[in-house]
């Protein structure tokens, strides 16, 4: 029998249920890795709770399971955003503002510069990766995919995405973004 | 159980193509499973999020016949404008109170792009829309709305010099909402943005 997405697991489950609090806590580790890489150790635990917070939140507005690992690190990012940025003026975004429809707004807004510049990246590399990423745009499968870049397995596949890919973290690094 | 550095490289090897959409559900599953205990792993999908975002949000939905819908998809849309216009013409009637066409599409913005040398700013934009009304935003680097006005044409100038806290050097984004008569929200245009030139 084929197992469950575990994100399909976290948003159909209920928060009584044993696999839900399971989960939860592995993503709560998972956080607060990534966190303490990024904040001083005295921020982490508020950024971590935080970020819980809002995501338990929007849970029950997702369409797919597939859009909590996004909508973490987009509350997650904007929760470290808001550390730095707090210190220097006013926080750019406090909790309450992401139940506010004018958070979406702004939210939108920044996505769509962080999208352009990023696509931009994706343009101008060179090679298999530029050309698979948009093939995945214009709605080719994985057999397609594979097909017209002339290769014989998905692995092979892969191993170029997963090439190009770090490629593009390296870009996104050095562009601070 | 937690693994900082990741245990499993053929699985790490897989995150690309999980955030491109292309991987087949069972291997998804032990890719979301392994994610969840993996902080290397996870970490390294919350460095190219951006990207992720991307591919998410725009790839279109695919279809087993994937690209082979454009060619009929285009005809299709080429066939329905042609008759839209066809009957328009026909009918003699104006389509907008502009005397535009309607085909239901969204807005497009002109300008301005890129750096503005003149203190004067023409917002220019066209739309199929039947819009009554269209609302510039502009926004500054924080997301804050420093100028909005409205209007029935596709058009707005500002003197910068009187208009918003606009300073050179500085990158401005804009967008255009249209309404319709009763303040309803038709559609939204996507981001442009602009600088301003230091003297």
């Amino acid at each position: 029998m084929q197992k469950d997405s575990p994100f399909k697991a976290l948003l159909e489950c209920k928060s009584t249920d044993s696999r839900y609090e399971t989960l939860l806590s592995l993503l709560e580790q998972r956080i607060t890795s990534v966190a303490r890489k990024r904040v001083p150790g005295w921020a982490v635990q508020d950024i971590v709770q935080d970020t819980l917070l809002v995501l338990l939140r929007k849970l029950s507005t997702l369409r797919s399971h597939d859009e909590i690992l996004p909508l973490t690190f987009t509350i997650l990012r904007n929760m470290i955003g808001n550390h730095y940025q707090g210190e220097k003026t006013e926080k750019k975004y406090r909790a309450k503002d992401f139940e506010d429809p004018a958070y979406d707004h702004l939210e939108k807004i920044e996505t769509y510069i962080y999208q352009s510049e990023i696509l931009e990246l994706c343009n101008n590399l060179d090679g298999d990766f530029s050309r698979i990423v948009k093939m995945v745009l214009d709605g080719y499968s994985q057999d397609e995919i594979t097909k017209e870049m002339g290769l014989k397995t998905k692995e092979a596949l892969y191993s170029r995405v997963h090439r190009g890919r770090k490629l593009i973290k390296q870009a996104l690094k050095e562009k601070n973004l | 159980m937690s693994e900082s550095r990741c245990s499993k490289p053929h699985l790490h090897e897989l995150l690309g193509a999980y955030e491109l959409g292309i991987l087949p559900e069972e291997e998804k599953i032990s890719l979301e499973e392994h994610i969840l205990r993996c902080d290397e792993c996870f970490e390294d999908l919350y460095d190219t999020a951006p990207l992720w975002h991307i591919t998410r949000s725009r790839a279109k939905r695919k279809t087993s016949r994937g690209r082979k819908w454009y060619i009929p998809a285009i005809a299709a849309a080429v066939c329905l404008l042609a008759f839209t216009a066809t009957f328009h013409y026909l009918s003699n009637e104006p389509a907008t109170k502009r005397g535009r066409q309607i085909s239901g599409s969204s807005i497009t913005l002109i300008g301005p792009r890129g750096t503005q040398k003149e203190t004067s700013l023409s917002f220019n934009w066209d739309s199929s829309l039947k819009a009554s009304s269209y609302t510039l935003l502009v926004f500054d680097e924080k997301g804050d709305v420093i100028f909005s006005s409205e209007t029935a044409q596709y058009n707005i100038e500002i003197d910068i010099t009187r208009e918003g806290p606009f300073e050179q050097n500085k990158t401005y984004y804009w967008k255009v909402e249209a309404k319709d008569d009763n303040g309803r929200l038709l559609s939204a245009s996507p981001v442009s943005s602009f600088s301003i030139e230091a003297d």
